[in-house]
């Protein structure tokens, strides 16, 4: 059922504990780290960028964690996300739950999507402190090849099914 | 004329050293083994110094230093004065003796830099008949002008490593100018120069006393002066063209072995500007992919729940859920009236609570259909954004792989001019680079003048002649001076017939040169069949012809040319009855094995006939060269710089 408007969050929030992840991030030593996603100049991401990016990491995984301790000051405001932002949040949740009806729930959309991020958020820490100095990007590119080279097999296979 | 001895005292490099050149029984052949640095080419310097007061073949290292042996100065200390003396001793004619001497005296004070204080120079010659006539100065240096001028020494100090040089150098005019010399023929110039003045003498007798004839010959005279100040203007331009034309062989000499370190500077620093834009363009393109990355991060692992959402979209539309239709205004009815609008019946509780959930449920339908049907268009944009990664990724992955070997090319560029100007003195090389620009730009500048000399000396022969014209007319009205006059004329006639005589002669020598470089370069030539002929033209250019006819000088190897001018200066001996020794540095440095070996032999046979003194440096003189000259030399030494390196002895081999 939805909730009523006074229901209805206003912001994403975050773990505690992944605030001074992310921080870390912001000013890594590895330039690779810094140019992919930090806060400052000259790369000035924005929070709901690497909100959504965490997110995808964490669907990539197909891992969603609950958030333990919600930070209680948010990481950013709904009211930054556009249309395209909205969408690849609802088709998370969507896709989370096999089914449209969550649509319905704001707030659980929402829920899905943190959880997701809280996960994607401990991958790309460890997958940060895994690398080789200088190879992280590589590895960024290497993995999404390997995911499209995947999805692209699937769905060739879907065809040749149909 | 050959050099039977050689006596050095304090000049450069050489404390105190005599060198004699003993004749063979069968050549006259003499070979001295040198490193680089170890004073070879000082030998060839002292005798020029000693004949003409120059170093022409002085190295940059030399350049920099005086010529008095340093040595010398640390023994006498601080203060001091010491001589350089050069000696050759020469024999004519098996008989005469003579002796060339130069000599200056350096003086220094509390370390100073040492002074020159008075030079002079000698000339001892012992006749047949044992008197000794001894010209000093002026004197001496008119018997060295006489017996192997300056203009010509390059017919006789022979420098192996200017060879390329050697044909660019020896134009047409100082080769004539070496024949007129060296064949004595310029002694027909010096008649018919006299005569010119004697005729002049006799003008002035001529107009004397007549203002007419007076103000014809003045004007003449004028112009004749005129023109004889810009033919001599001519001459010393073309010295001062020479001059350069040397200077310029000389530094391209010390070039030859030297990086051309301007042009690599040049292209390093335009290499490393080259690198700085592609590492721009690089970390840009950097920053491009790595956006690019960070974009399709957050599309391609969300294209399963994007599918999925589509799918969902697509099922709708096909159920007709999407858009949404439902209307709940009936159920709203119904629940207000509390009565059914179908059956007309009251609603129980039961009835109302399920029409509630009915209409709760067709609105939360409506609001799934409205929202699916908002991000529709967005999710099929992102799919197709997703399908664009592998091209976008791997486009701007070709730009960045194509800008990282550019840079590697031109690390690899920077690194090989870095090797090659290692351990070299760029700011000498630099130096010697912008000093034989100097010098470039000095003969072309000189060449722009005499050019437009010759075109003043072509206008002023014509007033010449119109002025003479007019005084001749003018004088020939003086029937009393008519025996002035045809001695006069007599004078001009005679000067033009000596003329004539010496151009005719200089054509029947330049033939009979012709004909003995021919001879001599076909006995000495390994490669007979290749060359047909050997001409030389009016302006003494020179030319070799092929079996086919065709001029290929151009394409004679190192060894060919260097036979072809040692035969042309054999020939050039020949014919004048000039006979000198040949001095060559680095006889064979620039040629291949083969001809080393070709040219050698060439060597001996010369040395059968003529002194040879043959200056090598030791990686030239190989073991295959030794096994050829060895067994002829009339001796074998070897140069060397003793423990301090400051002074030259002679080791025979």
């Amino acid at each position: 059922m939805p909730n009523g408007p006074d229901h209805i969050p206003d912001r994403i929030c975050i773990d505690e504990e992944d605030r001074a992840i992310i921080k870390t991030m912001d000013d890594h030593p590895e330039a690779d780290v810094r140019q992919l996603l930090s806060t400052n100049a000259p790369v000035n991401r924005s929070r709901k960028e690497q909100f959504l990016y965490f997110m995808a990491i964490g669907v990539a995984h197909n891992t969603k964690l609950p958030i333990k301790k919600r930070e209680s000051g948010g990481f950013f405001l709904l009211k930054d996300l556009k249309p395209e932002d909205n969408t690849l949040i609802d088709a998370v949740a969507i896709w989370h739950e096999g089914k449209a009806d969550v649509l319905s729930d704001r707030s659980k959309v929402l829920e899905i999507a943190e959880g997701y991020a809280h996960a994607g958020v401990r991958f790309v820490a460890d997958s940060i402190e895994s690398q080789q100095p200088g190879s992280f990007l590589k590895k960024i590119e290497q993995n999404l090849w390997s995911i499209y080279t995947k999805l692209n097999q699937e769905s060739n296979a879907n065809k040749s099914e149909k | 004329m050959r050099i039977s001895k050689i006596a050095l005292e304090n000049y450069r490099q050489f404390r105190k050293l005599a060198i004699d050149f003993p004749q063979h029984m069968s050549s006259d052949l003499h070979l001295f083994v040198a490193h680089n640095g170890t004073a070879k080419t000082n030998i060839i310097n002292a005798i020029n110094w000693c004949l003409y007061g120059d170093e022409p073949y002085l190295s940059g290292e030399s350049q920099q230093l005086p010529i008095l042996n340093q040595q010398v100065m640390r023994e006498i200390g601080d203060t001091g004065q010491a001589d350089v003396i050069v000696e050759v001793y020469a024999v004519v004619d098996k008989d005469e003796q003579i002796m060339f001497e130069r000599k200056c005296t350096y003086v220094w004070n509390n370390k100073s830099a040492p002074m020159r204080h008075g030079i002079t120079s000698r000339v001892l010659v012992n006749d047949t008949k044992g008197n000794t006539q001894v010209l000093i100065d002026d004197e001496a240096s008119n018997y060295v002008a006489r017996s192997i001028p300056l203009g010509i020494r390059e017919f006789f100090f022979f420098d192996g490593a200017r060879l390329d040089n050697y044909f660019k150098h020896a134009t047409a005019e100082n080769i004539n100018l070496a024949v007129l010399k060296i064949s004595q023929i310029d002694l027909l110039n010096k008649v018919s120069d006299r005569l010119m003045e004697v005729r002049r003498e006799i003008e002035k007798e001529v107009s004397k006393g007549n203002p007419t004839i007076e103000k014809a010959r003045k004007e003449y005279e004028d112009v004749q002066n005129k023109l004889e100040e810009l033919k001599n203007r001519v001459v010393k331009e073309k010295e001062q063209v020479e001059i350069a034309e040397n200077k310029i062989g000389t530094y391209e000499d010390e070039l030859k072995s030297c990086p051309n370190a301007e042009e690599l500077e040049d292209n390093r620093k335009a290499l490393k500007s080259r690198r700085v834009t592609n590492q721009e363009q690089y970390d840009k393109l950097m920053s491009r992919k790595c956006e690019s990355l960070f974009e399709y991060g957050r599309i391609i692992p969300l294209v399963p729940a994007l599918l999925k959402t589509d799918e969902i979209i697509r099922t709708k539309h096909v159920a007709g859920e999407i858009p949404p239709v439902a209307d709940v205004s009936l159920l709203d009815n119904i629940l207000a009236t509390n009565k059914c609008e179908i059956c007309k019946r009251s609603l129980d509780s039961n009835s109302r609570e399920e029409i509630t959930k009915l209409r709760q449920l067709i609105l939360m339908s409506s609001t799934i259909g409205k929202e699916l049907m908002q991000i529709e268009g967005i999710v099929t944009i992102t799919l197709d954004r997703a399908n664009r990664f592998s091209r976008d990724i791997e486009d701007i992955s070709g730009l960045i792989s194509n800008v990282e070997k550019e840079l590697r090319q031109i690390q690899t560029n920077i690194d090989s001019i870095d090797s090659q100007l290692e351990g070299q003195n760029i700011e000498r090389i630099k130096n010697i680079a912008e000093e034989r620009r100097k010098f470039e730009k000095i003969r072309d500048e000189k060449n722009r003048l005499i050019g437009r000399f010759n075109k003043e000396i072509e206008d002023k022969q014509d007033e010449v002649k119109d002025k003479e014209k007019a005084w001749d007319r003018e004088t020939k009205k003086e029937q009393a001076l008519k025996s002035l006059v045809n001695e006069r004329d007599a004078c001009f006639r005679i000067a033009n017939l000596l003329n004539k005589c010496r151009d005719t002669i200089l054509i029947d020598t330049r033939d009979k040169i012709r004909i003995k470089t021919k001879e001599i370069f076909f006995s000495l030539l390994w490669k007979k069949h290749t060359f047909a002929d050997v001409l030389i033209e009016d302006d003494y250019r020179i030319r070799v012809l092929n079996d086919l006819g065709y001029d290929c000088l151009g394409s004679l190897s190192s060894g060919e040319r260097e036979l072809l001018a040692l035969s042309f200066t054999l020939a050039l001996h020949d014919v004048s009855g000039f006979d000198s020794s040949i001095l060559i540095d680095n006889p064979v440095i620039w040629l291949d094995p083969e001809h080393k070996h070709n040219f050698s032999n060439a060597l001996v046979k010369v040395s059968k006939n003529k002194q040879v003194i043959l200056l090598f440096h030791t990686d030239e003189y190989t073991p295959a060269i030794s096994a050829i000259l060895d067994s002829e030399a009339a001796t074998r030494r070897r140069i060397k710089l003793t423990a301090q390196e400051k002074e030259v002895v002679l080791e025979v081999l």
